[in-house]
C-alpha cells in the first residue's frame, strides 16, 4: 500500500514532460525507447526469408502477402496457392509498423521517414525515395502518444534512433510525460 | 432454414463483395487489415498518426508529395476507405471524411462513443457503405482491465454520412480487427476466436460460424479467401461456401 500512496502523490506533483530525480527508488510500469543503431537505421536490405517473430500488420496485393515484423521489417509471402503460402523475402526496415502499396511501389515507415520501395523484382528490391520526417519526430525525445503522467526511460540519443516504445517495468525512471 | 437462406442472401450481394477481390486482384492499390494507418486510394495516400491525417499525391508513385495536413482529434487508431469516404477510428469515436477532388479529406460526420473518455479501448472500423462496424475493446490485462470492461461491436447506420446513427451494440469477449464482405462480417475476438456473422439485419445479426480454438487479431476478406492474423499464426480460410467455411492453411510463427 505504501507504494500506491507514493505513486498517487507523484501524480499530483508532476504535471508535464519533465525530468525529475526522485529521492527514493521505486518500480513503475512505463515506456522504454526501442532504438535502431544510429549508423545503420536507414539501410534497407532484402534478405532471405526469416521466421516471423512478432506479427504486425498485414497487407495483400496481387497474390502476395506483406506481413510486418514489428519495428524490424516486412516478410514477403507468395500466396498464389493459399494452401501453401511461401515466404520469399524479408525486407529489413528499422521501425516498420505500417505498409501500403500503389502498383509495384511499397510505402513503409523507417523511423521518422517514409521510404518508397520498388518491389517489382523481388530479387532486386530498390529504395526509390525517402521522405524525411514524415512521421512526428517528437518520439525521438518522448512518447508523444502516451497519457500525461506516464513514466518513461529518458531517451539517450547516443544509443541510436528511436523506432518505437515498449511497456516495461522501470526502476526509478527520471522522465515523465 | 437460416443456413439455407444465408447463401442466397450472399449471392444477392456478390457485386458488393467482389469489390474487395477486384481491388486485390486488378486495381493499383492493395488491401489492408483493419488496423491500417496508411492507405493508398487511387492517386492519393493517407497517413494517420495519433492526432492528424496527412494527404500525399501519388501522381508520381515514386515521389509522394504532401497536399494536405489536418488535425482530426485524439488517439487515432485506424483508417478505412470505401467509395471516396474515409472512416477513421479513435477511442473517442468515429470520424467520417469525404475525399474531395484535390484528394484532401473533408470531415462530413462524426460519432462519439457513448462512453465517457476511455483511454483504454482501441477501435478499428470498417464499412460496407450502408453501415459502419466498430469494435471497442479493453486490454484485459492492462491497467483498465479491472475497471473498464468495454468489449463490444457497435454498428452505425452511415447511409446519411453527415448523421451516422447507432443501430445496435453486441457484447463481445475482446474484439479486435474486423472485415466485411457483402452481408458477412468477420470479427477477431482475440482468445474467443474468429466469429463470422450474417449482418443483413444489423439489429439482429446471426453468427454463422465460430472458430473458437484459435486466437485472432485481424482479418482481410478477399472475395472468398480470408486472411486471419493471430499472435502465433497466420491462417487462411475459404468462405466461398458459407455452409462450409474451412481453414486452408496455417503458418506457424517462430517462438
Amino acid at each position: 500500500m505504501k507504494k500506491v500512496f507514493f505513486l498517487l502523490a507523484t501524480v499530483i506533483v508532476f504535471t508535464s514532460c519533465d525530468r525529475e530525480v526522485f529521492d527514493r527508488e521505486f518500480e513503475v510500469e512505463g515506456l522504454q525507447p526501442i532504438y535502431a543503431p544510429a549508423n545503420t537505421w536507414n539501410q534497407i536490405t532484402a534478405e532471405d526469408p526469416q521466421p516471423i517473430q512478432q506479427l504486425g500488420k498485414i497487407y495483400y496485393k496481387d497474390n502476395f502477402m506483406y506481413v510486418v515484423e514489428r519495428l524490424k521489417g516486412i516478410h514477403v509471402i507468395d500466396n498464389t496457392d493459399p494452401t501453401t503460402p511461401t515466404p520469399v523475402k524479408f525486407i529489413k526496415v528499422a521501425g516498420a509498423k505500417d505498409i501500403a502499396m500503389k502498383n509495384n511501389y511499397l510505402y513503409t515507415d523507417n523511423a521518422t521517414d517514409m521510404v518508397v520501395l520498388d518491389v517489382s523484382n523481388l530479387e532486386d528490391i530498390k529504395v526509390v525515395n525517402r521522405i524525411d520526417g514524415i512521421y512526428d519526430e517528437s518520439q525521438q525525445a518522448y512518447p508523444e502518444f502516451a497519457e500525461e503522467g506516464t513514466f518513461f526511460e529518458c531517451v539517450d540519443a547516443s544509443r541510436g534512433v528511436v523506432v518505437g516504445w515498449q511497456s516495461v517495468m522501470l526502476s526509478s525512471p527520471e522522465c515523465r510525460r | 432454414m437460416l443456413l439455407l437462406a444465408v447463401p442466397m442472401l450472399f449471392v444477392g450481394c456478390s457485386k458488393d463483395s467482389l469489390r474487395t477481390g477486384e481491388d486485390a486482384g486488378t486495381s493499383s492499390n492493395g488491401v489492408a487489415g483493419s488496423y491500417a494507418r496508411i492507405l493508398t486510394v487511387g492517386d492519393f495516400m493517407y497517413i494517420v498518426d495519433n492526432t492528424s491525417i496527412q494527404t500525399y499525391s501519388l501522381a508520381d508513385a515514386t515521389t509522394p508529395s504532401k497536399v494536405d495536413d489536418q488535425e482530426i482529434g485524439q488517439n487515432i487508431e485506424s483508417i478505412f476507405h470505401l467509395d471516396g469516404k474515409l472512416f477513421i477510428g479513435s477511442n473517442l469515436g468515429m470520424y467520417l471524411y469525404a475525399i474531395s477532388a484535390d484528394g484532401s479529406p473533408e470531415q462530413v460526420g462524426q460519432v462519439q462513443h457513448d462512453i465517457l473518455f476511455n483511454p483504454c479501448t482501441s477501435d478499428p472500423v470498417v464499412s460496407d457503405g450502408d453501415y459502419a462496424y466498430v469494435t471497442l475493446n479493453t486490454d484485459l490485462n492492462g491497467p483498465c482491465g479491472q475497471t473498464s470492461l468495454v468489449n463490444q461491436l457497435s454498428i452505425y447506420n452511415v447511409q446519411n454520412i453527415n448523421n451516422p446513427t447507432l443501430v445496435a451494440e453486441y457484447e463481445m469477449y475482446n474484439p479486435k480487427g474486423v472485415g466485411v464482405d457483402g452481408d458477412i462480417l468477420f470479427l477477431c475476438d482475440n482468445e474467443a476466436g474468429l466469429k463470422i456473422f450474417n449482418v443483413a439485419n444489423p439489429t439482429n445479426i446471426q453468427m454463422i460460424a465460430h472458430f473458437d480454438d484459435i486466437t485472432t487479431y485481424d482479418v482481410i476478406p478477399l472475395n472468398g479467401l480470408l486472411l486471419v492474423v493471430g499472435p502465433r499464426n497466420l491462417y487462411q480460410f475459404d468462405y466461398t461456401d458459407l455452409d462450409n467455411i474451412h481453414k486452408v492453411s496455417e503458418m506457424v510463427i517462430a517462438s
